[in-house]
């Protein structure tokens, strides 16, 4: 019989499970035995600031050896000097373009800027995880209106309310995450559906029919040269930079080991929790943080708009945040990229304004509205990024199999 | 007494309507693991295409020149009769050719009931042009026509719904209790795969599934139009009730979810009601919170032995 402090046997093997059909597998050179969430992969070397989906390409494994870390390294699809310039060209066009476009366009790629925050919490819930939301329209506007009473009633700081809007759609998220995540997954799904049909309803409870408006403004501040009129350019710059940081933070954190440990909660939540991962906790800390990210990007869509109100976040706006997430995440439109947030936001605010629905299009303009008609534009955009992905899912079970 | 026995009464009408809806919801979701999102919207378009077969030739409802086939307008009941007919092939039609392809997935499959929640409401904005219409009951509706107990008015319209809804839903749970369709229903909410193996073709009995689920929500749609009109937005509340009562019964259970709906709607009213600060609007709230109580007491359902704590559930 073996003693109580003698030390296990290491396993033959090592403990390996595929969560994508990918190239094989390189055994690790020195087995060890499971080990806590935390230690799922050594501490990584601070990362270039690669937008993109490394663990949809990459082995999660009891002991991911520097050998497997470089290798992904290896085969990483942007090289560094890539991402560098890429870099460089963004940053360029966020200071180039707010100083020569009009105010108008301005405040619209100012709210495409918030948007791609509430699309990479989607994005992680969805394509990281494997979960579903119908809600994050309403979580926005949940984060909007804690925003907005944090600065009216309470005097916070109108540079820090997206914190504010961040604390309240993680509240929210873990409220409904709770009953939900312990359920299939349809019933996520049921629940923020509901909350995205009674926001709207709440919050004209709660503000009454008209618009709140924002006690305060963003006035530039003189060393920036901006002229007080020209409010636009440092709102728009204000908003990057919260989302510059956000996006980094959450790069930074799916590829940690507490990202890697996220994708294998969807792939394999067996196999997770038998390393020790605790599957509902940190479901439930990835939907509260995907909803936090849609509550700060409420707080930030009140930069430029100044008000809230309850028609600025109806329940078709969750179907279209899903839809884009579904068709901008998957193998259809470019991969499941968290860069893929940026087009996902642009077709989300620059659709209405640039194509077809104007007022009457839908009604009066025939079948050529019908079909130009931005709700009908999105229900094929579902449907058919609903379609390749469900093949691409068979494909990888086949493929299994 | 007698405001309460009222309000008891009022909340039969729309307790039938959410009965239906989460009967039909329960339904696909047990055959085919199914949560459709589309069901209010496909209840919705089945109470406007009752609006087409019941107006007729009317030239004061300007539909698009091809839904108006029929010169004649038909009675009401028989208009609700034709709309639930032509749910029921919609159903299966969007099945085969929407849901079947899916295979299951869940993400897909949710995706593409909203779309189909979009594409009919887009529908409905170009060819009713988004505006009420009024279908009427196929019930009197006349102000004598009520019985008097104690004090209170009970409709015949408000018996006439009931009854219909409750007499569809026991129709069904007979059928799937004493036919080899039934069983064979009944088979593969159990286990789909052997009853793949035992001969029972599949894809038929789950479209028919589909087709039965359509019609019931169908049904809803044509009799409620009688109470609340016709409008692009009257099934959103209804369909979540709908959600909300089918999850009493784990979304699997068509018994508790008949017994949800009633007692959705009971709660609705009373809280409407009784508590000053709830009007009829933020009822809706209410149950949100009412569905995250009983999902966080009960995950399974009411009446479910499962404790609910499978977080590896997928």
């Amino acid at each position: 019989m073996t003693a109580p402090d003698e030390p296990l046997a290491p396993d033959p093997e090592p403990l390996v499970f595929r969560l994508e059909p990918t190239e094989p597998l390189q055994p690790p050179a020195t087995p060890e035995p499971p080990v806590a969430p935390e230690a799922l992969a050594p501490p990584e070397p601070p990362a270039a600031p690669v937008l993109d989906d490394a663990a949809d390409a990459e082995v999660v494994t009891g002991d991911a050896s520097p050998t497997l870390a470089s290798k992904q390294k290896r085969t990483a699809p942007w090289p560094a000097l890539l991402t560098a310039v890429s870099l460089m060209v963004i940053a360029a066009l966020v200071v180039v373009v707010p100083l020569q476009a009009s105010s108008t366009f301005v405040t619209d790629v100012t709210q495409l800027t918030a948007f791609c925050l509430v699309f990479a919490g989607l994005w992680l819930l969805t394509h990281r995880m494997g979960l579903l939301s119908v809600g994050h329209g309403a979580l926005t506007g949940v984060g909007a209106y804690a925003a907005l009473h944090a600065v009216n009633d309470f005097g916070l700081p109108p540079m820090l309310m997206p914190l504010a809007g961040f604390a309240a759609g993680c509240a929210v998220g873990a409220l409904l995450g709770v009953p939900a995540l312990r359920l299939p997954k349809a019933y996520l799904a049921l629940l923020t559906l509901s909350a995205a049909v009674a926001f709207p309803i709440v919050l004209r409870q709660l503000d009454g029919p008209l618009p709140v408006t924002l006690d305060s403004e963003f006035i530039p501040p003189t060393w920036t040269g901006i002229a007080s009129n020209d409010e636009h350019i440092w709102e728009f710059w204000v908003v990057v930079a919260w989302v510059a940081v956000a996006f980094w933070m959450l790069h930074r954190l799916l590829t940690g080991p507490i990202g890697r440990a996220l994708v294998a909660t969807r792939d394999e939540p067996t196999a997770a929790a038998a390393f020790g991962v605790s599957v509902y906790r940190l479901r439930l800390a990835g939907v509260s943080l995907s909803s936090g990210l849609a509550g700060l990007a409420g707080g930030l869509m009140l930069v430029p708009v100044n008000f809230n109100d309850q028609s600025l976040y109806p329940e078709e706006l969750s179907i279209k945040l899903f839809a884009l997430t579904i068709a901008f995440g998957s193998t259809a439109i470019g991969g499941s990229r968290l860069i893929m947030t940026v087009p996902a936001a642009a077709v989300l605010v620059l659709l209405p304004v640039w194509l077809v629905d104007r007022p009457g299009w839908v009604t009066q303009g025939g079948w050529i509205g019908f079909l130009k008609s931005e709700f009908f534009l999105y229900a094929v955009l579902l449907l058919v990024a609903a379609y390749a992905r469900s093949r691409r899912s068979q494909a990888v079970r086949v493929y299994d199999a | 007494m007698t405001l309460f026995l009222q309000r008891v009464f009022d909340s039969f009408a729309n307790g039938s309507a959410y009965a239906a809806l989460a009967v039909a919801i329960s339904m696909v979701f047990r055959s085919t693991g199914v949560l459709n999102l589309a069901q209010g919207q496909m209840a919705m378009l089945s109470a406007y295409i009752a609006v087409v077969f019941a107006a007729g030739a009317d030239p004061t409802v300007a539909f698009s020149g091809w839904l108006t086939p029929f010169a004649t307008p038909w009675p009401i009941w028989a208009a609700v009769a034709g709309a639930v007919v032509v749910s029921a092939a919609a159903g299966a039609l969007l099945e085969y050719t929407v849901i079947r392809p899916m295979r299951g997935d869940p993400v897909p499959t949710i995706g593409a009931t909203l779309g189909l929640y979009l594409l009919i409401g887009v529908f409905v904005a170009k060819h009713f042009g988004g505006r009420q219409r009024f279908l009427g009951s196929p019930f009197p509706q006349e102000h004598t026509d009520r019985f008097i107990i104690g004090g209170a008015r009970l409709w015949f319209d408000t018996i006439g719904l009931t009854l219909v809804m409750l007499a569809a839903i026991g129709v069904l749970a007979l059928v799937q209790r004493t036919t080899k369709v039934g069983l064979a229903f009944r088979a593969i909410t159990s286990n789909r795969d052997s009853s793949a193996l035992v001969g029972i073709r599949v894809e038929w009995v789950v479209m028919g599934g589909w087709a039965v689920a359509a019609a019931l929500g169908g049904l809803a749609g044509g009799l409620i139009a009688g109470e609340l009109n016709v409008r692009p937005d009257m099934m959103e509340r209804l369909l979540i009730f709908g959600l909300a009562a089918a999850t009493l019964g784990g979304l699997r259970s068509p018994a508790l979810a008949l017994a949800g709906g009633y007692l959705f709607a009971f709660a609705e009213t009373m809280m409407a009601g009784y508590i000053g600060f709830i009007d009829s609007q933020v009822t809706l709230v209410w149950a949100l919170g009412m569905l995250i109580v009983v999902l966080s007491l009960r995950p399974s359902g009411l009446l479910s032995r499962k404790a609910g704590r499978g977080a590896l559930q997928t």
